[in-house]
């Protein structure tokens, strides 16, 4: 059987999957074309960097992200890429491309980022095919999962729609010193 | 030696003890698609105060006392705080509340307007790794009405000013930024 991946143990959420678990899993990652704006944080030790996602639009795999400094809204760097390749094409004008996404990110702009995973996390799911553990809280929203060496925590959810169930408005995912933070101002499906 | 241009920009620039106003921002690509707008308001005293606060969705707060920067991320929940560099006080907004003499160190300046009322200057800055490639000045009758900044990838961001109020006194703590004790709050070593 898949390792076993255990929650942090003091979450007191529950590992119980709702009876309608499965469904709005299959429901959200059948929403994979989608555009979202709002902002990421990245932090390893004590040094942080944010930046103001100006776009981020999926296209099953494909994602395209478009940033900018938190700072001045200038300088803008640009993530366009699948699970095999990445384009990243920096505020100066240059361009880098790999076969190894989180590599490539790392070297150029120093993130951990965990891209293959962070499309199925920003919509509030684990990542399929890869053992995962899931905490759930008050009303059976999913509040945590552990996957990949990230623990994800769901801090805020925006209202579902009749088109839409809930989805995150921010998400905190820690590794080790690493971590991430996701605030998402717009969904909008494409 | 400064040149009539400079001097010409530095006393106008002078002349704002403070500077308080609303403004919009819009920035544009190089094919001038809108990449990102919001609109606020910004304060500016002389000697390094600033505070700066961007309105929802793209909330944020930024505070400057001369030796720190401070940037509140509401959305995020997290303030980093940054040490106040020479490379931030090239930054377009703290021209408003920064030390003005030193700008011909810092910026080639240039007059292009042809004369008209309105003075409009261009400062490129020397520093080969800043930010942006240009910043342009527009000044109107009552004082800066705009700020255009253009980087090296032909993104543009544009900055309007109204509601312009020029050297009334602005309390102390409006340069303290307040934000709830559960936010992280961050010291970064560098600029960003």
């Amino acid at each position: 059987c898949s390792t076993r991946i255990h929650l942090p143990d003091d979450t007191g959420l529950s590992r119980a999957k709702p009876s309608d678990w499965h469904e709005r899993e299959k429901a959200l990652r059948a929403f994979d074309e989608w555009e979202l704006i709002g902002k990421i944080a990245v932090r390893q030790a004590d040094q942080s960097q944010s930046a103001i996602i100006n776009r981020w639009s999926q296209q099953s795999d494909a994602y395209h992200l478009q940033l900018s400094s938190a700072f001045l809204g200038m300088g803008s760097v640009e993530l366009m890429g699948d699970r095999h390749q990445l384009l990243i094409r920096t505020a100066d004008g240059e361009s880098y491309v790999s076969d190894d996404p989180e590599a490539l990110v790392r070297e150029v702009t120093g993130w951990r980022l965990p891209l293959a995973v962070l499309p199925y996390w920003v919509r509030g799911i684990p990542a399929p095919g890869q053992p995962s553990a899931l905490g759930f809280g008050d009303q059976d929203t999913l509040k945590m999962l552990s996957q990949a060496g990230w623990d994800v925590y769901f801090e805020r959810y925006s209202e579902p729609t009749e088109r839409r169930p809930a989805l995150p408005r921010l998400i905190t995912a820690t590794n080790g010193e690493a971590r991430v933070r996701l605030a998402i101002s717009r969904w909008q499906s494409q | 030696q400064e040149t009539s241009e400079v001097s010409a920009l530095t006393e106008r620039l002078q002349n704002y003890e403070t500077f308080k106003a609303d403004f919009n921002q819009v920035v544009t690509d190089s094919e001038g698609r809108i990449v990102q707008e919001s609109s606020g308001d910004l304060r500016a005293k002389r000697d390094g105060l600033f505070y700066w606060h961007v309105e929802p969705p793209l909330e944020q707060y930024i505070a400057a006392d001369g030796e720190e920067v401070e940037v509140y991320d509401p959305d995020l929940q997290q303030v980093t705080i940054y040490p106040m560099d020479e490379k931030l006080t090239a930054t377009p907004a703290l021209l408003l509340s920064g030390d003005v003499d030193g700008l011909q160190d810092a910026y080639d300046v240039t007059r292009i307007d042809k004369g008209a009322a309105n003075p409009e200057f261009r400062l490129e800055p020397k520093d080969p790794d800043s930010l942006f490639l240009s910043l342009t000045l527009v000044f109107g009758d009552k004082a800066l009405e705009e700020m255009r900044l253009k980087d090296s990838l032909g993104q543009s961001s544009v900055l309007q000013f109204s509601n312009i109020v020029i050297n009334e006194p602005i309390a102390q703590d409006v340069f303290e930024l307040e934000y709830p004790s559960s936010v992280d709050v961050i010291r970064n070593q560098a600029a960003p």
